[in-house]
């Protein structure tokens, strides 16, 4: 009698699961995830600038008497005037005109190799933008004053070449 | 013939068992993978609709801080609808009448969400309140408008600027 109770219960010892409900999940969690998942993950590299370079950066950024002021004046009629004072109080005025309706960022560019040139340790630079410049032109003239391109001459600081033209941009004019 | 029809009744069964073990398998791995890539997207920084980003050259990583949003249709502080333009421009009603740079409603949105930040920042010796703001801005407005936005959140004590832009290709 016991054997074939065994009997019985090997028979029926075999089954199969119903994954149906276990398929609904699957089906509702995979397409929320793939729709909220981002596949693109943003990661940093951490690129120290050379010694000389850094030191000057944060020489510059810690100044709160500066004795060189550079600032570029951008309006729509007449483009950019970039105003430099020296050490001595001298200003210069360098001015880049507008190709056709645009700003000429190239020219400008160019303008402030030219002064990072004569001041190499400074790093800062004023933008001042006339009300009517759209936002476009604006992080479009930042892009042209923050660092040194491939063909510009190389800027030397304490006998190392800077990647930086004037990467500390600021809007000068929001407050006043 | 009467054997070739039942033949073929016979394979016209109706009901029959799909084997889904194996779809079972592979989504459970996709599963996982998802899983392991949802956890690992830190910075969430989706420009809002209908709001075109200039493009730029900085190589910046986005950081995490309070979204504050120019559109062409109004200003936004984390997606929430704080000033709503009349004709693309700024309503007169939303200036203040002695000072026509500082936007009232945007002032008080943004210096409630700076005390409570500074609040927190009491409690919390791990919290720091540094005034950092991401700012979006539709490419096309002008300065004006920018500069009236900037002005006011900085009044409210957000000065740290970081303008969101798309990166160049």
């Amino acid at each position: 009698m016991r054997i074939s109770r065994f009997r019985d219960n090997a028979a029926h010892a075999t089954f199969e699961l119903n994954l149906a409900p276990m398929m609904d999940m699957f089906v509702s969690i995979i397409p929320f995830m793939m729709l909220s998942v981002s596949f693109m993950q943003i990661m940093l590299i951490d690129v120290p600038l050379p010694v000389p370079v850094s030191q000057a950066l944060a020489d510059d950024r810690a100044q709160t008497k500066r004795e060189v002021a550079i600032s570029i004046k951008m309006e729509n009629k007449l483009g950019f005037a970039i105003d430099v004072k020296d050490e001595r109080g001298r200003n210069t005025r360098l001015s880049v005109g507008k190709i056709g309706s645009d700003f000429d960022y190239v020219g400008l560019h160019k303008k402030l190799v030219e002064v990072k040139q004569r001041f190499p340790k400074v790093f800062r630079v004023e933008l001042n933008p006339d009300d009517s410049v759209d936002y476009k032109s604006i992080v479009q003239a930042m892009d042209a004053s923050r660092s040194i391109e491939k063909n510009d001459p190389k800027i030397m600081i304490d006998k190392t070449e800077s990647p930086l033209l004037f990467p500390d941009v600021i809007l000068s004019n929001v407050m006043g | 013939m009467n054997a070739a029809v039942r033949a073929l009744r016979q394979n016209q069964s109706g009901t029959f068992a799909l084997q889904i073990t194996s779809m079972i398998d592979m989504f459970t791995i996709i599963l996982v993978f998802l899983l392991k890539s949802y956890s690992s997207s830190v910075v969430d920084m989706a420009p809002m609709k209908d709001l075109r980003l200039p493009s730029s050259t900085a190589t910046v990583s986005p950081v995490e801080a309070l979204k504050l949003a120019v559109s062409k249709d109004g200003i936004y502080v984390d997606d929430k609808s704080i000033v709503v333009f009349e004709n693309g421009q700024l309503p007169k009603s939303a200036t203040d009448a002695s000072d026509t740079r500082f936007i009232k409603p945007l002032f008080e949105a943004l210096n409630t969400l700076a005390q409570k930040s500074k609040n927190i920042a009491k409690q919390n010796e791990n919290v720091t309140f540094d005034g950092k703001i991401v700012f979006q801005a539709d490419q096309s407005l002008n300065y004006q408008l920018i500069k009236k936005v900037m002005y006011t959140a900085t009044i409210a004590g957000y000065s740290d600027f970081k303008f969101a832009v798309v990166a160049q290709q």
